[in-house]
């Protein structure tokens, strides 16, 4: 029970946290949307005390929402050339001290489990993009994590697994699917074997995007769909038109607050300007 | 400063609950009845894998 109402509070802390960011993006907002998430949380009422009979407290989802949104709340200043305010970055520099990135890379999946892999890929990507803007930064170092599988686009579309040792690579669905989960690393100024895979996953990112969508799942279609945003801007040729897919998610799927993010970013990828 | 004050505070970040939602999986397909008209369903004989197009035969 109390984990579901700290998992509740998290999640609803992440939506307030994308809208902030999707509020600078689109120049509404304020410019230091993670110190205000936080002052917001600190100056609120306190959570549930976690399992542990520790207070966790608004401020450690504040802090949560922040590690799970990765480079997507400095995406704003990334895609708009804004400079990014001084306490904005100690607030970020905050979120990754309360809990370090991994110093030794997870074993990729199917080698290990995919959870604590898929956080150390956001960590890298967050504190990549901090050192980016604000070199005087200093947050904790992030390791780069173990590359992905590779797809094979003649795989059965449901295996799992694979290797990037040659083995045979994963079936589209599932390799899709976390490419989405991997979607705050299709940002500007990144590069790392995700992105690689990516340009190599151009079909099996069209096929996931497309499935998304037909299934109603417009929150993963749009992560997915920011890869192919990704690869548009990167020059990469593809399948699907972006702009009309982006265009179908939107109406069907904005939620104002993660999934509209996906899409406003997706837009600004695809240099194309309003919501 | 807010942040000079948090860094003082304990914080509790739980690390499994975070990587839960990193890691979220893909939204479950919808079970609400689709839109069709009465008596639709016997036609319906349920959701398959599409077939893969049969090779032309040789003429």
């Amino acid at each position: 029970m109390i984990a579901e109402r700290l998992r509740a509070a998290y999640e609803a802390s992440a939506a307030d946290l994308a809208r902030g960011a999707l509020g600078v993006l689109r120049g509404a907002g304020g410019t230091a949307v993670v110190a205000d998430h936080l002052e917001a949380a600190q100056a609120g009422p306190p959570m549930a005390a976690d399992a542990g009979g520790v207070d966790a407290g608004g401020v450690a989802a504040a802090v949560s929402a922040v590690r799970v949104l990765g480079a997507d709340v400095l995406a704003p200043y990334v895609l708009v050339d804004q400079r990014l305010p001084p306490e904005e970055s100690a607030a970020v520099c905050l979120c990754v001290s309360a809990l370090p990135p991994v110093r030794q890379s997870p074993a990729a999946p199917p080698g290990g489990p995919e959870a604590p892999w898929i956080r150390a890929w956001i960590d890298w990507g967050l504190v990549t993009v901090l050192a980016g803007l604000d070199p005087a930064a200093r947050p904790a170092a992030a390791v780069v994590p173990q590359q992905p599988p590779r797809c094979d686009d003649s795989a059965p579309r449901h295996r799992t697994g694979g290797g990037s040792d040659g083995d045979g690579g994963e079936g589209w669905v599932p390799w899709s699917l976390r490419m989405g989960q991997l979607a705050s690393l299709a940002l500007p100024g990144l590069d790392s074997p995700v992105h690689h895979l990516a340009r190599c996953g151009v079909l099996a990112l069209a096929r996931g995007a497309t499935r998304a969508v037909l299934r109603g799942d417009f929150a993963t279609a749009a992560r997915i769909t920011r890869w192919l945003a990704w690869l548009a801007a990167d020059g990469v040729p593809l399948p699907v038109n972006v702009s009309l897919l982006v265009r179908e998610i939107a109406l069907r799927g904005h939620d104002g607050g993660r999934c509209t993010l996906d899409l406003a970013i997706a837009r600004r990828l695809l240099g194309e300007e309003g919501p | 400063m807010s942040v000079a004050t948090l860094q003082r505070d304990v914080l509790s970040v739980n690390a499994e609950l975070l990587e839960g939602l990193m890691a979220a999986p893909e939204t479950a397909v919808s079970g609400a009845p689709l839109p069709c008209p009465n008596g639709a369903a016997i036609i319906i004989l349920g959701a398959k894998e599409p077939k893969e197009p049969k090779e032309p035969k040789g003429r």
